[in-house]
């Protein structure tokens, strides 16, 4: 029996995507912006931009969102996506939080973690072994974990976590904010996972062709499943962490997290279709829209304003990015290779329809 | 060529948005303005209200904008109890998530075909929950709004005075810290009425009394405690050298949270619930003043009842802020009424 | 431009679509509709007195009658492949403006324009960003979404925009003799959306850009202008759905339309339309709005916990989305190949051929 190597054969069905690269590439080209960004707000405010007090608080938000991100990354990577990010947080807030009040941290970060893959698992079951379509799966998951979440707490916080808990995101460990260090810790995890093990290769591949993937070999439906699971335990993670640097466990902690999550994403090159998209372009998504919202209440400007010019910002992040991956001689009407597929991936169950947005 | 086109076209809609943005007009509310209270009890008096026992079962319906949140839990056991000792029954509506006025709307309207003999309507937005309180009005339902106001003259009102409050919480400060400085002000959301006038209040305040006080900033959030840390951290690095923090609301951040060495600084807030307590008894924070949700309920049926009774009952009730709740009297009966026991549950039906 | 010859191979392409789709279409339209009358059946059976009765009926069409327009708009955007989560902020921002311009500048029919050309405009920038700008919807909405909620309350001061004419009531508020005007206006949505769909060029060219837009180029389909024109039409209903419920709650304000994006996609995919593209009938997305509707009133009227309410929507919306799967026969191929493989470990499709037998390590 002739064993087909998965690399080759996935390889030639992605011609119209460069080949990954998962530390540089596709994310690269947010750094400029990054940078920019850092010089106006450092230069307006040097007071208060470019201190090392500023540098440790971003820290501390941005590893909270470093984590959902890195998450929703595998799920965007694999073609689909996962709105129930926020709620996830929210509910380990409580559930994690209740259990770890009553028998210390660790059983707290045991069941919370535990929650994570269970809503992962089932999440990637239904979306990929039964075939429903991520928006649907992970709306009617949100809408389900934020009611649950409210009939464990009943409106009332979870509060007096022992004290070793303030390590999980309150206090620094040594002079780094803990967020930040276990959000690295987390990012070295998953650029192990995505660039040197078998699954990483396998997760770009069902995102950019799944089926010749599974016309491959390879067990699609499994890897699927485990990026959804590993979307929903980073995202677990992040609400443990939340729940220290907030000193509450709320249902309402990491509200907006998930459109932020996938902005930040999409903003580092992670296409929505599946694919594309590396670590470091994570990493710098996430820092690019920690530092705008940090430097806008710097800089006084009102909750409105702040974010017409966030969504101002996201559209032009991604123009940027499309402008200089050809768009820019596509629309000004050269003639270009025609591309087929358009970025997205294709789906097994219908074989005509059912491209995931 | 297109993309001059469609440049241009985006260049002339983001000049038109800045300039309808600059157009003066739009809403007005005046938040500087403290309400027009018929009554208002002091602490004991309120401890010692006694609902009144009603002429037949009537049904009271409760409709709530949220039970996400100890004050509207609380809100709900208060009005609990209140029907427990009238002996009348009680339903509760409350939307988990998003209440928007249109949810309202609705939750009145099935209210309605539920059948309810009176109403304790909690509103979502002064004008937006105006349609919900005339299907009331048209059906000769009495309503008592409760928390908050609508523009609609039919409702009697049981709410704290969210400007004195303000005011009040000015004053706390100041003992706090009389030695003044420039301090951080947390707001709540920038659309929320409540918050407004509290902040209204508390800056009309230092302005006309503690000169040696400075408002340096005074970030808007949602009603967050994560969203909340986030705007203050950053408000901290604009503004280091502040000697007091004060906010609108206790969990606007969450007082354990805040980044040392800015939690040894005289913290003054609003509203109450057990980690507040604990808060308070830990020093991280000096002084609450507390928001009565219980009393929201708790008056608010007795004052429904009294009305299907055919008592009279005054118009405007608003209720008390003081005493605040330091270290000293964190377990008073003062506070412990600013708590509902832990295995309630509040239930909607 | 050679209308005819660009016209005949898509419109060949679209019948063969259309005519394999119709069958199928239906049964999704049978199954929701046998969906609607079992949740029907259910809660007049546990509440008889009040939640089959006339105003409570009534009710449900009033409530519902924003969703569907609100449906139809998301259904123009998905059906071109895409989705627009922007249309809740557009809603909410659309209602501030024309409540302005109805107060400020003298008229309901000012207003009412003015609301509508935003929405319009609105739809505009969206299709340009995502037809001949190429950025993904979700992008491109989402930040529309953040700047409108920003700019509504910019123009509306953060507070809601209230003292709007009694008369404006009448535009989805009040009753037409006895007739909810809501209703009213969302039948004449859905008459015109039927008319776009099934009865005009940009209809037949939305379906054949979702359904292969590849295809719809290569055939000389100008992509780019009906792509833009399917978002236009996406605001456009959006804003008059804001409007409809601004006129309802008597009030104009940013955040009214919050939650209806969501609520919008789960109506139009209950009912039939494919995230993706191409797939879609308006039948459908009216019962997809209405079914949420009366799931939502009914979890209410019973007296249901609000808490296990929301879990009960979560639930139903899944098991919707499986529900739709189950009309694709390769779907039960799928679930029975999904058991062993789970058991044994092997990723293989049963009763497929595939590219010979290949083993790989497990």
């Amino acid at each position: 029996m002739a064993r087909i190597d998965v690399a080759r054969v996935i390889a030639p069905a992605r011609t119209d995507r460069a080949p990954r690269r998962p530390v540089a590439g596709s994310g690269l080209r947010l750094l400029p912006a990054l940078i920019v960004l850092c010089l106006v707000f450092g230069l307006r405010y040097p007071s208060a931009f470019p201190t090392v007090g500023n540098l440790q608080s971003m820290a501390q938000v941005g590893g909270v969102l470093l984590a959902v991100t890195l998450g929703q990354g595998f799920a965007l990577l694999v073609g689909g996506f996962d709105l129930s990010v926020a709620a996830n947080m929210g509910f380990v807030g409580v559930a994690g939080g209740d259990v770890m009040v009553h028998h210390g941290l660790a059983a707290g970060i045991a069941v919370g973690i535990a929650a994570g893959v269970v809503i992962g698992l089932v999440n990637g079951l239904l979306i990929a072994g039964v075939g429903v379509s991520p928006f649907v799966v992970t709306l009617g998951m949100l809408t389900f974990l934020k009611a649950f979440g409210n009939q464990i707490a009943h409106g009332a916080p979870i509060f007096g976590f022992p004290s070793s808990a303030q390590y999980l995101g309150h206090t620094g460990w040594g002079p780094i904010p803990a967020p930040i260090a276990i959000g690295a810790i987390l990012v070295a995890a998953m650029w192990i996972v995505l660039g040197l093990l078998r699954a990483g290769t396998y997760i770009y591949g069902i995102g950019g062709n799944r089926e010749a993937c599974r016309a491959a070999g390879v067990p699609v439906v499994r890897y699927e499943v485990l990026a959804y699971v590993l979307c929903a335990t980073l995202a677990s993670v992040a609400g443990l962490m939340e729940l220290s640097r907030v000193s509450i466990g709320y249902v309402s902690n990491g509200t907006g997290d998930d459109l932020l999550s996938i902005a930040a994403a999409v903003i580092g090159g992670v296409a929505i279709g599946g694919g594309t998209g590396s670590i470091f372009g994570v990493v710098l998504g996430v820092a690019v829209l920690t530092v705008l919202t940090t430097g806008l209440t710097i800089a006084g400007i009102g909750e409105f304003y702040q974010d017409m010019v966030s969504g101002t910002v996201i559209v032009l992040s991604v123009l940027v990015s499309r402008v200089r991956a050809g768009v820019l001689r596509e629309v000004i009407g050269v003639r270009g290779r025609e591309r087929f597929g358009d970025g997205l991936s294709h789906r097994g169950v219908t074989t005509t329809s059912g491209r995931e947005p | 060529m297109k993309l001059v086109a469609i440049l241009c076209a985006f260049a002339l809609l983001s000049a038109a948005s800045v300039a309808v943005a600059k157009t003066n007009g739009g809403p007005q509310t005046n938040f500087h303005a403290p309400l027009n209270c018929t009554t208002t009890p002091t602490a004991n008096q309120l401890l010692n209200y006694q609902v009144p026992k009603a002429k037949k079962p009537y049904r009271i319906s409760l409709m709530e904008v949220s039970l996400n949140g100890y004050y509207y839990v609380l809100l709900a056991y208060g009005a609990e109890q209140a029907a427990k000792q009238a002996s009348v029954s009680l339903r509760i509506t409350a939307a988990s998530g998003y209440t928007t006025p249109a949810i309202q709307l609705s939750q009145a309207e099935d209210v309605i075909s539920k059948g309810t003999d009176g109403v304790v309507f909690a509103p979502v937005d002064i004008n937006g929950s105006v349609p919900a309180v005339d299907k009331f009005k048209a059906k000769n339902i009495p309503v008592v709004q409760v928390s908050t106001q609508v523009n609609s003259t039919y409702p009697y009102t049981v709410m704290q005075d969210d400007y004195l409050m303000g005011k009040a919480l000015a004053d706390e400060m100041h003992k706090l810290a009389p030695n003044g400085g420039e301090g951080i002000f947390m707001a709540g959301p920038s659309n929320a009425t409540w918050s407004r006038k509290r902040v209204a209040g508390f800056e009309d305040q230092i302005k006309a009394k503690y000169s040696n006080m400075k408002v340096v900033d005074a970030p808007t959030t949602l009603v967050d405690p994560g969203a909340a840390l986030t705007k203050l951290t950053a408000s901290l690095q604009a503004h280091p050298k502040i000697s007091w923090l004060g906010s609108v609301d206790y969990s606007l951040p969450v007082p354990q949270a805040i980044p040392s060495p800015y939690n040894k600084l005289p913290y003054a807030t609003m509203g109450f619930d057990p980690n507040t307590q604990k808060a308070v008894e830990s020093g991280f924070v000096k002084t609450t003043l507390p928001t009565d949700a219980y009393y929201m309920g708790y008056l608010g049926v007795g004052t429904v009842v009294g009305l299907l009774n055919g008592q009279k009952e005054p118009r405007v009730q608003c209720t008390p802020y003081l005493p605040g709740i330091t270290k000293a009297n964190a377990r008073s009966t003062w506070a412990n009424k600013q708590l509902y026991p832990s295995s309630f549950h509040a239930k909607t039906g | 431009m050679p209308d005819r010859a660009e016209s005949l191979p898509l419109r060949g392409l679209a019948s063969a679509l259309g005519r394999g789709r119709t069958a199928l279409l239906r049964a999704t339209n049978l199954q929701v509709l046998a969906g609607l009358a079992a949740l029907w059946l259910v809660f007049s059976l546990w509440q008889p007195g009040t939640f089959s009765t006339g105003g409570n009926t009534l009710n449900i069409a009033r409530q519902g009658s924003v969703l569907v327009v609100v449906a139809l708009a998301q259904m123009f955007a998905l059906l071109i492949g895409g989705f627009d989560i922007s249309v809740g902020a557009n809603m909410g921002f659309s209602s501030v403006v024309a409540s302005r311009m109805m107060i400020e500048h003298g008229g309901i029919a000012v207003g009412v324009v003015a609301g509508l050309a935003v929405g319009a405009l609105i739809g505009l920038v969206n299709g340009l960003l995502i037809g001949p700008l190429r950025v993904s919807p979700f992008a491109a909405t989402l930040g529309m979404l953040t700047f409108l909620l920003g700019l509504g309350n910019v123009l509306s001061n953060g507070q809601s925009v209230g003292g709007l004419p009694s008369s404006f009531g009448l535009v989805g508020g009040a009753d037409w003799d006895h007739i909810p005007s809501g209703v009213v206006l969302a039948l004449a949505a859905v008459g015109l959306s039927w008319l776009i769909l099934n009865r005009s060029r940009l209809g037949l060219y939305v379906y054949g850009i979702g359904g292969s837009r590849s295809a719809a180029r290569l055939v000389g389909v100008r992509v780019y202008a009906y792509e833009v024109a399917a978002y236009v039409l996406c605001g456009l209903f959006a804003s008059f759905a804001g409007i409809m419920l601004a006129a309802r709650l008597s009030v104009g304000q940013t955040e009214s339309g919050a939650g209806y994006e969501l609520l919008s996609i789960a109506a139009a995919v209950i009912g039939g339309t494919a995230i993706g593209g191409g797939i879609g009938r308006i039948s459908g997305v009216v019962l997809g709005a209405l079914f949420i509707q009366v799931l939502t009133n009914g979890l209410d009227v019973v007296g249901i916990g609000v808490y296990v309410q929301g879990m009960v929507t979560g639930i139903v919306i899944v098991l919707a989305g499986v529900v739709g799967l189950m009309r694709n026969p390769d779907f039960f191929v799928r679930l029975r190949a999904l058991v062993p493989s789970a058991l044994t470990s092997r990723g293989h499709l049963r009763g497929r051929r595939w590219l010979g037998s290949t083993s790989h390590e497990s």
